[in-house]
C-alpha cells in the first residue's frame, strides 16, 4: 500500500521537536528519497494539525490520541538490496545519539527500536528493520507515550497494508 | 376576376408582397365579392381591421400623457410594458456584469482557496492512512518482540545458571 502510495507532503514548517531528526536520519533520509526503489513518506507537523481536524468520527480513539502527539513521521521502505540497505543505515545512522529501547532478530530481520529522551519524555522513536527481503526506517517525532503505542497493537484495522502483512509473517 | 384569383393563389402560396396583400384586403372591403370567394370575406375583412387597428400610431387616450407648455401640447406615448422589463432586465445585467468585475481580488479567491482546502483534506486523509499503517506496523513490532523478549527471559530464568 505505501509501497504504491509513496507520498511526499513537504509544507517547510519545521517545529524544535522534528529539529531532533534533523541530522543523520534527515541525511539519510534525503540519500535515498529519491531512488525510485524507494517508498518514502514524509508527514510534517502542518498534516498532523490538519489531520487532526478533518479525522472524524471512523478514527479510533486511541489511535487520535496518539497522533495528537506527533509532531513529524518520516518512512523509508525499499525491497531491493534491502539488507545491503540496512547495513548502510547502521553505519551511516548516529545511533550514540539515541537509547537502544529493543534489539531483536527474528526469522532473518533485525529489529532495533531506539529513542531520543528528555527526562521521561520519548521526543524520537527511530525504527529500522532489515532483512533479506524488507528494509524499513520509521522515524517518529513528537512526546512519545510508548504506552499508548503499544495499545495500539491489535487495535488497528489496516487492510491493504501488504508490505506490513509480509513483513509481521 | 383573373387578378384577384392570380393574388390569391400567390397568396396561399405565401409570395405576394404587402402591396398585393392591402389590394386582396381591399377588394373583400369593398363589397363586390365574386360569390366564389365570398366565404373569403371575413377572414379579409378581419385582416383589414387589424391591419388598420396595427397602423395606429396613437394609443388609448387614457394611456396618454400631455405635456402642456413645454412642447406645446406635444403627447409623449408610455413605453409599452414589455420593453420596459427588457430594459430594467439590460440595466440590471450591466450592473451585475459589473459588480462582479469590480469585486474585491480576494473575493475572487474564494473559489481557488475552496480547491486548495480540498486538496489540503485529501492529503491529510492520504497522510492519516500512512500514519495509521505505520503506527500499526510500530505498535505490531513493539508488541510482538517485546513479547519475545519476555518469553526468552521467561527460559533464562528457568535455567540453573539463575537458580
Amino acid at each position: 500500500m505505501l509501497r504504491r502510495i509513496s507520498i511526499l507532503l513537504l509544507f517547510g514548517f519545521l517545529s524544535v521537536a522534528t529539529q531532533a531528526q534533523a541530522d543523520a536520519v534527515d541525511r539519510f533520509f534525503t540519500a535515498y528519497e529519491d531512488d525510485p526503489s524507494f517508498s518514502v513518506v514524509y508527514v510534517s507537523p502542518k498534516m498532523f494539525q490538519m489531520i487532526a481536524k478533518v479525522s472524524g468520527e471512523e478514527v479510533e480513539d486511541e489511535l487520535l490520541d496518539v497522533i495528537n502527539d506527533l509532531r513529524g513521521l518520516k518512512i523509508l521502505t525499499t525491497e531491493t538490496n534491502s539488507m545491503a540497505v540496512y547495513q548502510d543505515a547502521k553505519a551511516k545512522l548516529n545511533t550514540s545519539d539515541y537509547e537502544v529501547l529493543l534489539t531483536a532478530r527474528e526469522e532473518g530481520q533485525d529489529v532495533r527500536f531506539f529513542t531520543k529522551t528528555t527526562g521521561d519524555v520519548v521526543n524520537e522513536l527511530l525504527l529500522l528493520v532489515g532483512g533479506s527481503d524488507q528494509f524499513v526506517l520509521m522515524s517518529f517525532v513528537g512526546n512519545l507515550d510508548l504506552n499508548k503505542i503499544a495499545k495500539l497493537a491489535g487495535k488497528l484495522d489496516i487492510e491493504g497494508a501488504e508490505y506490513l502483512d509480509n513483513l509481521q509473517n | 376576376m383573373t387578378d384577384i384569383k392570380q393574388l390569391l393563389d400567390r397568396y396561399w402560396e405565401g409570395e405576394t408582397t404587402l402591396e398585393e396583400e392591402a389590394n386582396i384586403r381591399q377588394y373583400f372591403a369593398v363589397g363586390s365579392v365574386a360569390p366564389e370567394y365570398d366565404h373569403l370575406t371575413g377572414l379579409f375583412v378581419y385582416q383589414t381591421i387589424l391591419a388598420q387597428q396595427g397602423s395606429r400610431t396613437e394609443v388609448p387616450a387614457a394611456r396618454h400623457t400631455d405635456v402642456e407648455g413645454a412642447g406645446g401640447g406635444a403627447s409623449i406615448v408610455p413605453m409599452p410594458a414589455m420593453r420596459w422589463l427588457v430594459r430594467v432586465a439590460a440595466v440590471a445585467s450591466i450592473l451585475l456584469a459589473a459588480v462582479w468585475l469590480m469585486r474585491p481580488a480576494d473575493q475572487g479567491d474564494d473559489s481557488l482557496a475552496q480547491v486548495v482546502l480540498l486538496d489540503e483534506e485529501a492529503e491529510a486523509a492520504a497522510a492519516l492512512d500512512a500514519t495509521r499503517e505505520a503506527l500499526a506496523f510500530l505498535s505490531g513490532t513493539l508488541d510482538r518482540n517485546t513479547r519475545t523478549i519476555r518469553r526468552h527471559v521467561k527460559q533464562a530464568e528457568k535455567a540453573d545458571i539463575f537458580r
